[in-house]
């Protein structure tokens, strides 16, 4: 014990005593977390950023359905209705960690101007709920859906163009529920673009008041749940697969079993991205690897000195490794504050980033450092100093004396 | 005048001589170039495989049709038709530069397995050309079509779950005529596909184009796809296909300005990346710089004694920069050499990776070895040993003598 606070004295006295070289270690190790730091920290960031506006897209938090809705209600959609009336429902509305809950309708069939009939596919959705659970459908042209107007429709850009109408124009839906015809007249509110051209090619959305008479039924084929924060989601699905009554005989399903998109992305981005981390550690390592070697060596005929002394090889060698945990530790350290100031700034300055395919406005990055972030960074480092302090010093330590002290000159 | 001619022959000496020196120094300088090569390698093939994901799977290289089919084309299909008997294809097909060519029909209509309807976008296709192009369409149930299905139909993965479709189901495809009426067709499904995007596969069928033809009834085709023998050739091949087609009758669109998806991706990655390389580059010119700065800063003593037998000052500094400039264009000779091979043998081995959002096909990533970034590598090697060298060469300047001498110890 006595023995190693000796060593830790003595470390410290040689770092300051070397005080250029000390400094050339630490700032390649703390150059090395900030950098890793910022790096990592603006992944994440982008990726909660991800996370958050598909979520908002149009998917919601949580989607409740009939049981093999999302499999196989396309085929058959009369058979998965909601009820229109339900406690759930309104237990759910008034909890308080649900910001909204969205009733949609989903049916397809054709559309009707002028001598133009093309096929389509439709939602039916409550105007007021939408506004904060589809923000990935841009309005372009004209205005958002509301309650007030029930004949008025939104479609998308490519259906628009493609059935020749614009907004004020009236179009005449065809369905045919449970085998006979149906029709309803709607008039074109807005036109909107999503990520997917071929989506907006086809789409079209009106109140769901609407949707229900042309499918002439009640109720809605989803209830989509927004949260007011996305921590909650797996606590509250918990809760709703453990209720009984009346949650049975409806399947719950978390933003994140729906997200194709997104898990496909962030799979495929995050392997992209670890490729260009990896190098990122690679290169902090190999840095740090080569200024430790190089000021460790340089001391070879003060380690003369210290062996012809007397001092045991093994001593030598713990000081050196000890000298490099130290070093790594300081530098570790200074980085990861470094790296915290820089990347706050970076978030208060911002990083313009062009609009995602399907979104008309780009948005401004920044990067979050979070404590797990932190730790793995300077872990990194910090074993990589001491590591890298193992090789030179092992080496330096078997010179033979009278070489070592020739050094000295 | 002569300095000019000594200085590299003494600064090569100095190099060889401390050897161990230089070795770290160099190696610093060719990790940096390495690190460098291999990011932007990485990066760009990232962008490649995007691409030609998207042209093997949907657009092809160029797509000529009539003038306004893009934009007006689901409206009026029959007003932008390509007659059977137009030397078009005759004309595109005998360009050197031209693989392949083949006819799309574009339609749009319902499909119905007897229980129920659903709106599909359908093409009408000639199997043998397709299979031959559309390497990334894969089957995953059933078989290509191929050119003897007279009555076959291919269906996307999506709509096949939907409809509850397997190979040897029966369906009928109905679509409207070009004089107005209502026409049907009875196909049997031979397979089912799965393509770059999910989207598309919840929607689309494909068709012989006989067959589609027969639907429509109509002759001819409204787009013709053309492959190139190489990517790389796009823009000036679609340049010189503008330049011998006549512009009020054909548009001539190049994949990249087809697909608003890729672009935006592009655009969007090249951002995101931008930031991690910036990184990474800023890594490299401090590990260099930091361990050029030790090498020189070791040998305060060597000035001294130089300064002492009566050389100047400025011919130190410059003994010094012309030893970090040695440094640089040798370590970055180096590193170019070492990132080629890696990038080589990352490129053989290959770096798996999940499958894009859209898709469920992973694919093998590569490393591209590009010339510019080759080129930038290297400037940054440079840029970095001389800086690096400057500023120990300026301090040598304002250093006493007797002091430097001192170092000699």
């Amino acid at each position: 014990m006595q023995r190693l606070l000796i060593d830790l004295v003595l470390c410290g006295r040689n770092l300051r005593r070397n005080g250029r070289r000390s400094l050339a270690t630490l700032i390649a190790v703390g150059f090395g977390v900030a950098a890793l730091l910022l790096a990592a920290g603006f992944i994440e960031w982008i990726f909660i950023d991800m996370r958050e506006s598909t979520i908002r897209s149009r998917l919601g938090h949580i989607q409740i359905s009939r049981p093999g809705y999302q499999e196989a209600g396309a085929a058959d959609p009369a058979a998965f209705l909601l009820p229109q009336h339900s406690r759930l429902r309104d237990a759910l509305g008034s909890d308080p960690r649900v910001a909204a809950v969205g009733q949609r309708l989903a049916f397809s069939g054709l559309a009707s101007h002028g001598p133009t009939t093309i096929s389509f596919i439709g939602e039916g959705v409550e105007p007021d709920k939408e506004a904060a659970l589809s923000t990935s459908l841009a309005i372009v042209a004209g205005e958002p859906l509301t309650a007030d107007a029930p004949a008025g429709a939104i479609f998308g850009r490519g259906l628009a163009s493609n059935l020749g109408v614009e907004v004020g124009d009236t179009v005449v839906l065809l369905a045919s529920p449970g085998g006979g015809i149906s029709a309803i007249e709607v008039r074109v509110r807005g036109l909107f673009t999503t990520v997917s051209k071929q989506f907006d090619d086809s789409a079209l959305r009106l109140p769901i008041e609407s949707a229900r008479r042309l499918m002439r039924t009640e109720g809605a084929h989803s209830w989509v749940l927004l949260l007011k924060n996305t921590a909650d989601t797996d606590a509250v699905l918990a809760e709703l697969r453990g209720r009984d009554g009346e949650a049975q005989g409806l399947a719950f399903a978390g933003w994140h079993e729906l997200a194709d998109f997104y898990r496909k992305t962030v799979a495929l981005f995050g392997r992209q991205v670890r490729v260009v981390e990896f190098i990122i550690a690679v290169v902090i390592v190999l840095s740090i690897f080569n200024t430790m070697m190089m000021t460790v060596m340089e001391r070879t005929g003060e380690v003369g000195t210290a062996l012809a002394l007397g001092v045991g090889r093994w001593r030598i060698l713990r000081q050196f490794v000890l000298e490099g945990l130290l070093i790594g530790l300081a530098g570790a350290a200074a980085g990861a504050i470094v790296g915290w100031l820089l990347a706050t700034a970076i978030t208060i300055v911002g990083i313009p980033m062009p609009p995602p395919p399907g979104m008309a406005r780009g948005y401004v990055a920044g990067v979050t450092v979070t404590p797990r972030l932190m730790l793995d960074a300077i872990f990194m480092a910090a074993a990589a100093a001491t590591i890298a302090s193992l090789y030179p010093a092992w080496r330096v330590s078997r010179w033979p004396i009278i070489d070592a002290l020739r050094h000295n000159r | 005048m002569n300095a000019l001619f000594v200085m590299p022959g003494l600064a090569a000496r100095n190099l060889l001589r401390h050897r161990r020196r230089s070795a770290m120094a160099l190696a610093a300088v060719a990790f940096g170039v390495v690190a460098l090569i291999l990011t932007g390698g990485f990066v760009r093939d990232v962008f490649v495989q995007l691409g030609e994901a998207i042209i093997r799977s949907q657009t092809g290289h160029i797509q000529v049709s009539r003038s306004g089919f893009a934009e007006r084309g689901a409206r009026a299909p029959e007003q932008f038709l390509i007659e059977a008997t137009s030397d078009l294809r005759e004309r595109v097909e005998q360009r050197g530069d031209v693989e392949a060519v083949m006819a799309r029909l574009g339609f749009s209509g319902l499909l119905n397995n007897g229980r129920t309807d659903m709106a599909i976008v359908g093409e009408g296709i000639e199997p043998g050309r397709e299979a031959k192009l559309g390497s990334y369409l894969r089957i995953t149930a059933g078989r290509q079509l191929t050119d003897a299905d007279e009555f076959g139909i291919l269906v996307g993965q999506g709509l096949a779950t939907a409809m509850r479709l397997a190979p040897g189901a029966q369906v009928t495809l109905l679509a409207n005529t070009a004089d107005g009426a209502m026409n049907t067709l009875d196909v049997e499904v031979v397979g089912v596909f799965q393509s770059f995007s999910k989207d598309f596969d919840a929607r689309a069928v494909r068709v012989p184009l006989a067959a589609a033809q027969r639907l429509l009834d109509m002759s001819g085709y409204h787009l013709l796809v053309v492959h190139l023998a190489d990517t790389a050739s796009s823009e000036t091949s679609t340049a010189a296909l503008r330049g011998a087609l006549d512009p009020a009758r054909y548009d001539v669109r190049p994949w990249y300005e087809i697909s608003d998806f890729y672009a935006k991706t592009v655009d969007l990655y090249d951002r995101q990346f931008g930031v991690l390389r910036l990184v990474v580059l800023l890594l490299v010119l401090l590990a260099v710089a930091n361990s050029v700065n030790i090498a020189v800063a070791e040998r305060t003593g060597e000035f001294g004694t130089m300064m002492a037998l009566g050389n100047r000052r400025s011919e130190i500094a410059s003994l010094i920069v012309a030893e970090g400039a040695l440094i640089g264009l040798i370590g970055g000779a180096l590193g170019v050499v070492a990132g080629m091979l890696l990038a080589q043998l990352i490129s053989a081995i290959g770096i798996p990776m999940p499958p894009p959002p859209n898709s469920d096909l992973g694919y093998m990533a590569r490393i591209r070895v590009v010339p510019a970034e080759v080129a930038l590598a290297l400037g940054v090697a440079m840029v970095a040993a001389l800086t690096a060298s400057v500023l120990p060469a300026l301090r040598i300047s304002r250093l006493k003598i007797v002091d430097a001498l001192r170092q000699n110890a």
